[in-house]
């Protein structure tokens, strides 16, 4: 399969939140702006990366019996090692993401793939695997935190472009403070896989 | 199953988890981030429970609050007195900091206090607040309309005639009723001091005599009867400092008002009034006596 076509199949046609639907947790909990999502889906897309990569290494000697547990520990050892970073470098994001970071090792996407995929392939398609899922991941949420940040707090990209990012005017004044709280993660999301469906089933039709 | 995958099971785990702590060692050093040396300390003196009862997630987050200065020493609800001194061992504070307090309404007006109006609206101190000030006469005042009744989870404040009363056996000082208060009368105070001035009125005295019988009307009587300077009249009304007040009692017995819980029996309001009598009439003899004196010994120099 090339590049692209994996791509293609990460982020639309085998897009892991909006159409496999796993990983929900974080999709839900960290999508309040469109930062915390890139930060959010930046984090999990280097995990994702470099777990797949140990696990598809090391895949011919994991004994099958035991490899959910080696696969929760190599994911948790990448996580543990993303925590410490942004900690670091980062450590407005790793307060705003909270107990999500660690919770990462949990995300089902990431042990998904490492079953489904990087268990059963070479080293460089599972690399690529982790890329194009990952990207998956982060477009959903950034789609998610856009929309939440823009209808429930007014604002484009706080914390991106400027301390305040761009004010809405009108909407920033009357912002629906419901859409940055959990329901609001709901209901975009469900408008979210509404729209979608709808588009898919338009193509079907053709 | 035979021998062999079990071996090969312990061995790969082993190998891998060896190498991966190798790993976390290296990244703990490399990313290392100093915190604050307090932080741990004050969550070792913590339950560790993790219940969530003082509002931050967990003990971790409580401990990284209370270093931060966003929580009080004493935040947590569960570990009580002894853990609050702990944390305040700590956090360098004088351990008297984390004595328990209850909140109080500085109002005693309720029925005592006139009505300008009959408020039949919305049932709430905010709302009532918006009509004209409030139904009483008095712009300080209880409106005894309960908005902090209903903030209070811990069924320890009622509304007693037509004014709210804070059960200071139930109250847990969680500080929801002192930001309801529309007419900012309840603070929280020390648990341990007994004396309050009921009254916020910052009218001049015949003002405040006009609109409710218990108001106060800053006539002094307390300032000059207290003997540990903590009692002042600041714009025309008592206040009470607890770092200074001893529980005394002297100036709710001197005001003539009843404006300073605890209020006075009749017995005891007529004790301290005899008693102030005969301090008078002793500081007059004493003067006298001291006049005479003086004379006296002016007499021969004259000669």
């Amino acid at each position: 399969m090339k590049f692209s076509e994996r791509l293609k199949a990460g982020v639309l046609l085998d897009n892991p939140v909006f159409m496999q639907t796993i990983g929900l947790c974080p999709s839900l909990a960290t999508t309040t702006s469109l930062s915390n999502a890139i930060g959010m889906g930046v984090a999990a897309t280097v995990v994702l990366v470099c777990s797949n990569i140990v696990i598809s290494m090391l895949r011919k000697f994991i004994p099958d019996k035991i490899r959910i547990a080696a696969f929760i520990s190599i994911i948790a050892t990448f996580v543990t090692l993303i925590q410490m970073l942004l900690n670091a470098y980062i450590p407005a994001l790793a307060a705003s993401l909270g107990l999500f970071l660690p919770l990462i090792v949990v995300n089902c996407i990431i042990l998904g793939r490492a079953e489904a995929y990087a268990s059963k392939n070479q080293v460089l398609p599972s690399a690529l695997d982790g890329i194009c899922m990952g990207l998956g991941f982060t477009f959903a949420l950034v789609l998610m935190g856009f929309f939440r940040e823009l209808l429930g707090a007014g604002t484009i990209a706080a914390g991106i472009i400027g301390e305040t990012g761009i004010r809405i005017p009108g909407l920033f004044e009357n912002a629906a403070t419901m859409m940055i709280l959990p329901a609001g993660g709901f209901l975009i999301m469900g408008f979210i896989l509404a729209a979608i469906q709808k588009i898919m089933s338009k193509k079907e039709d053709k | 199953m035979d021998m062999m995958n079990i071996v090969s099971a312990v061995l790969v785990l082993f190998i891998m988890g060896v190498v991966f702590a190798l790993l976390l060692g290296i990244a703990a050093k490399v990313f290392a981030v100093e915190v604050d040396e307090r932080i741990p300390l004050v969550r070792d003196c913590l339950p560790g429970a993790n219940c969530g009862g003082c509002g931050f997630p967990g003990c971790d987050g409580l401990a990284a609050a209370i270093v931060e200065g966003k929580a009080p020493v004493n935040g947590c609800p569960v570990g009580g007195a002894a853990a609050a001194a702990k944390i305040a061992e700590v956090m360098g504070v004088e351990a008297d900091s984390a004595e328990p307090k209850v909140a109080h309404v500085h109002c005693n007006g309720g029925c005592n206090a006139i009505d300008k109006a009959k408020y039949e609206g919305l049932q709430d101190c905010s709302a009532a607040m918006r009509v004209a000030n409030g139904p009483k006469e008095c712009a300080f005042g209880c409106m005894g309309l309960g908005s902090c009744v209903k903030e209070c989870a811990f069924d320890a404040l009622h509304i007693v005639d037509g004014k709210a009363v804070v059960d200071p056996e139930k109250c847990v000082a969680c500080g929801k009723c002192v930001a309801a208060c529309p007419k900012k009368l309840i603070d929280l105070v020390p648990k341990s001091k007994k004396v309050h001035v009921n009254c916020r009125n910052m009218d001049k005295g015949a003002q405040a005599m006009k609109v409710c019988s218990n108001a106060c009307i800053g006539c002094m009587k307390c300032e000059k009867t207290c003997k540990f300077d903590a009692i002042h009249v600041v714009n025309n009304v008592a206040v009470i400092d607890y770092d200074k007040c001893k529980n005394c009692k002297m100036c709710s017995k001197a005001c003539p008002k009843n404006a300073i819980e605890p209020i006075p029996t009749k017995e005891e309001k007529e004790k301290f009034d005899a008693m102030m009598k005969a301090q008078a009439e002793k500081a007059k003899a004493a003067a006298q006596a001291k006049a005479a004196e003086a004379a006296a010994a002016e007499a021969p120099k004259g000669e």
